[in-house]
């Protein structure tokens, strides 16, 4: 999850979003590209509002996109767009077009996938913290979702191989894919 | 004798050096849960001794500069702590009011009554040269004691009156005040509680843990899955650190993210905060230091990942600011109130002189 403050070719300062705790993905992000001899700057995601107002685009990759326009994204996807989306910073998804579903989705209930509960409990550093007897206790249950669906509203533009299209092209693009498969 | 990393302890407060130096301390060094109803009793303790010193013919002005004097020395110690300034400006608008009434045998009501017309008269400068007796003053701080005392109780005793049976409540990090006002609701309803775990702190799993024992259905989530799951909430209720003249807040970070969810799904934001937490102060720069304050990355990043790295900024900011059109409603120990109405208890609580200590 890459945020460009300056979207130059070479001078690209980026503010790097971690979504994934607990697999923190961000950080290998940060490694990437403060290797490459881009300077970046590395926060959580709840830190966000924090950083936003020095960016000038958002870029967003992403798991797939569906015919409605919804987009399947890593949780936290839809928190970042929302940000975003609030303090008028364009929000660019980064989407091959073979990730385009031909099925459509509203929410992140329907159809997800839950992580295992023992990875939110512990704290990153693999200790326990106040939930060591969590299964203990009956009220309690861990959600570690997975995937979230951002609202087709929050996304200003998608990047596919065959050009930049809104939302609402997904299904032109679906269709065109299967009428040329058709025609083979 | 002082330790030498101590303050300088200004000469009209030297005879609370030693309480002084104590709340300094604990104020620079604190660990960031503790809450801030103890800030705001230590430093009432602290202004009860002041007072109780005080000699029989001492004039009100220099008690009440003295505790001016207090607030300013506990604000610099502790900029983003305002706990403490705001108690003491409370009582001194109780003083101020008491020696009205001392001086004039009026009610303070009566003088009160501001109007149009009052704007266009002279101000007149009061000078508060006599004295007050101290006892008078003591059982005003006394009362004050005793109202941030069940300042929990009382919020929580408004439960019922926002909780339904069924609903699913989302809060976020942990807050004594939320805590006590779910418990409360839930002798007599039952509904879930979803908790987002605030990380880098990790504050959602000690309330979700505690919540879940008191027998409330928990789910403990990621901040990551706020967006995804706000669509079932019905409420969000969180706690804040302080409520802004604007009738902002400057809450836990991750809070605006979480109001902004909200708004999105147009579900409402309800704030447990008690009185002391109303500040006088209007938001200026997200990341000025009167406002927030950046705490060791650590937490986010270790030492060893850092080293891996080539030269990456490392942000942990602890607060975050949200803007009053995404709260609904705030609960304080005496009843809710929209955010617009802020400023209207402002003026009741504090005197508009002590704005600025």
């Amino acid at each position: 999850m890459l945020f460009a403050r300056n979207p130059f070719f070479l001078f690209a300062i980026l503010n790097i979003f971690s979504l994934f705790r607990p697999d923190f993905r961000g950080l290998e992000c940060a490694r990437v590209f403060s290797n490459q001899g881009i300077s970046c700057s590395y926060q959580l995601l709840s830190a966000m509002t924090f950083a936003i107002k020095e960016c000038s685009l958002v870029l967003v990759s992403v798991e797939g996109i569906f015919s409605n326009g919804a987009v399947l994204g890593n949780v936290g996807t839809s928190m970042i767009c929302l940000v975003a989306k609030m303090y008028n910073v364009p929000i660019m998804v980064c989407c091959e077009s073979f990730k385009f579903i031909d099925r459509v989705q509203i929410d992140a209930f329907v159809y997800n996938e839950l992580g295992d509960s023992d990875e939110v409990s512990r704290l990153p550093d693999g200790r326990f913290g106040p939930l060591y007897k969590w299964k203990d206790i009956d009220a309690l249950r861990i959600l570690n979702l997975k995937y979230d669906i951002t609202p087709p509203e929050l996304i200003d533009v998608i990047v596919t191989e065959s050009g930049m299209i809104p939302c609402t092209s997904i299904p032109v693009i679906l269709r065109l894919q299967t009428s040329i498969e058709r025609f083979d | 004798m002082c330790a030498e990393s101590n303050t300088i302890v200004p000469s009209c407060l030297e005879n609370i050096s030693d309480g002084l130096q104590d709340l300094i301390q604990k104020l620079k060094y604190k660990d960031r849960f503790k809450s801030s109803q103890v800030v705001a009793l230590d430093t009432l303790k602290l202004v009860r001794e002041l007072v109780g010193k005080k000699t029989k013919w001492e004039s009100t002005k220099d008690l009440l500069d003295k505790l001016r004097t207090l607030g300013r020395v506990l604000l610099e110690a502790q900029p983003s702590e305002t706990h403490t300034a705001n108690v003491i400006r409370r009582i001194l608008k109780l003083m101020k009011e008491e020696y009205q009434t001392i001086q004039k045998g009026t009610k303070p009501d009566e003088m009160e009554t501001f109007s149009l017309h009052s704007l266009s008269q002279p101000e007149v400068v009061e000078e508060y040269k006599m004295g007050i007796p101290a006892g008078i003053i003591i059982n005003q701080i006394q009362d004050l004691i005793d109202e941030i005392n069940d300042s929990t109780a009382n919020i929580a005793q408004q439960a019922f009156e926002h909780i339904h049976a069924g609903e699913i409540i989302m809060t976020l990090g942990y807050s004594k005040t939320v805590l006590a006002f779910l418990m409360k609701a839930s002798k007599k309803r039952h509904f879930q509680v979803m908790v987002a775990e605030c990380a880098p702190t990790y504050q959602g799993q000690e309330m979700a843990a505690k919540l879940a024992e008191a027998n409330i259905e928990t789910t403990l989530m990621t901040d990551s899955a706020i967006f995804a799951m706000m669509s079932r909430v019905n409420k969000v209720i969180i706690g804040t650190h302080t409520v802004l003249a604007d009738g902002g807040l400057k809450a836990l970070n991750g809070a605006h993210t979480l109001a902004m969810a909200a708004k999105f799904h147009s579900v409402p934001v309800i704030v447990c905060a008690a009185l002391h937490k109303l500040s006088p102060d209007y938001p200026c720069y997200y990341n000025h230091d009167s406002f927030n304050k950046c705490v060791s990355p650590m937490d986010i990043m270790s030492e060893g990942q850092h080293a891996r790295m080539n030269g990456v900024q490392v942000y942990n900011p602890v607060f975050d600011y949200v803007p009053p059109d995404l709260v609904q409603l705030y609960i304080n120990q005496k009843e809710g109130i929209a955010p617009f109405y802020v400023y209207r208890y402002l003026t009741e609580l504090y005197h508009q002189e002590d704005y600025l200590l």
